[in-house]
């Protein structure tokens, strides 16, 4: 029933009539990254991957200028424990700063050519214990952190399609140039007894740094919704 | 536009913020740390004097130059030296010998044992292999100290040793 009301919803809104430049000097639009909605909505199966990370978008335009300025953001959390004491804490934060130049393709389709710098990072931190005491204390405590950062610019292609005045749907496909650094500390403290009541505290380090550049291309798979005030 | 270029530089500076050890030499050295949180740890060792035991080794090989002569003297000098980190160095108690040469000529290619005696562990045997060089009336460090067979640091200062020479050298 739900999925009915929604498909007709969505018909209405692409039978309805469009005014796009019904708005003032300057545009707001917020745009959220909706595949998982869609997919529950119209379940056609599988979800495909989507590998751009900007869950959020904001555009500023200069509605006489047909420029827009556009900030994305994308946060992930991801915590995991297993039961041999393994715990992970993944997150990470995507950015991006963009400029385009808009261009109407009709009364209700528009494209936006422009480019971004992008800033990213990743933060990946693990913590084990192993604990024996079995007569005699031994004892591991293992601390990994990963920090991964990334930077770099390309082109992006938007394209969108309103259904209101205030509402679109919208997707893109870009073409990043990234530096990548990665960074590696492990931080293993070993607690070992001498059957004597003494404990010997041994700590060992590895740390490990690299870097990588790549060329990436998001295909136009992620849809976002844009509301435009 | 301002507004954009804040927005981005607070979650630029946001995220970037990972707290550790930053300094290279510590023990802990974060390279992921971009924020010193003083948790720094350094190897710390701590040394006792524990005393020390002079005694002569005496050449008994016969047909030697210097046969039923004191050639040298030795010191062992002893430590109880603990290390804050195992990675840092063995805790325990250590002996250090140094050589003293008594005789005019150069002493080479030394080969003798140390026995202890203490009152409280008994005797302990210490096997000194080695083709150093002792040059005449110089005192010679032994370069290599070594820790005694137990846990407990018995002193050897409050017992005897008995060096025993299996071979030398006089050039």
């Amino acid at each position: 029933m739900l999925k009915s009301i929604t498909f007709f919803g969505l018909c209405f809104l692409f039978i309805s009539n469009v005014k796009a430049q019904d708005h003032g000097k300057y545009s707001h639009f917020i745009g959220i990254q909706a595949n998982p909605l869609f997919h529950q909505i119209l379940s056609f199966g599988n979800p495909d991957p989507v590998s751009n990370p900007y869950l959020l978008r904001y555009s500023f335009r200069e509605n006489e200028k047909d420029v827009e300025y556009s900030f994305g953001i994308g946060y992930s959390l991801n915590t995991e424990k297993d039961k041999d004491g393994l715990e992970s804490i993944n997150n990470s934060i995507d950015t991006r700063l963009g400029w385009f130049k808009v261009i109407d393709l009709g009364n209700r389709l528009e494209l936006s050519l422009g480019g971004d710098l992008i800033f990213g990072t990743q933060n990946i931190r693990t913590f084990n214990i192993q604990a024996f005491n079995f007569g005699i204390l031994d004892s591991t405590i293992t601390k990994s952190t990963t920090s991964n950062i990334n930077y770099g610019l390309g082109p992006r292609i938007k394209m969108s399609y309103s259904f209101t005045k205030n509402f679109s749907i919208g997707t893109e496909a870009n073409y990043y140039f990234r530096i990548l650094k990665n960074k590696t500390n492990v931080l293993t403290t070993n607690y070992q007894g001498d059957g004597f009541g003494n404990i010997t505290t041994t700590t060992n380090t590895t740390n490990a740094e690299n870097s990588a550049k790549e060329f990436q291309i998001d295909l136009p798979i992620a849809l976002f919704l844009v509301f435009r005030f | 536009m301002k507004n954009f270029l804040l927005l981005f530089c607070f979650v630029f500076t946001l995220s970037c913020t990972e707290k550790g050890c930053r300094d290279e030499s510590a023990l802990n050295y974060n390279v992921t740390a971009n924020k010193d949180d003083g948790s720094c740890l350094y190897c710390q060792k701590e040394s006792t004097g524990l005393g020390d035991l002079t005694f002569m080794m005496k050449d008994r090989r016969t047909g030697s130059i210097h046969f039923d002569e004191n050639i040298a003297k030795i010191v062992a000098t002893q430590t109880d030296e603990s290390f804050n980190d195992g990675s840092c160095g063995q805790s325990g108690c250590y002996v250090a010998l140094t050589i003293e040469s008594l005789i005019a000529e150069d002493i080479s290619g030394l080969n003798f044992t140390i026995q202890f005696t203490t009152p409280t562990f008994g005797t302990f045997t210490q096997y000194f292999f080695q083709a150093i060089s002792v040059k005449s009336g110089e005192t010679f460090i032994w370069p290599e100290a070594f820790s005694l067979p137990t846990n407990n640091c018995f002193l050897i200062a409050n017992g005897t040793a008995e060096p025993n020479l299996f071979d030398v050298s006089y050039l």
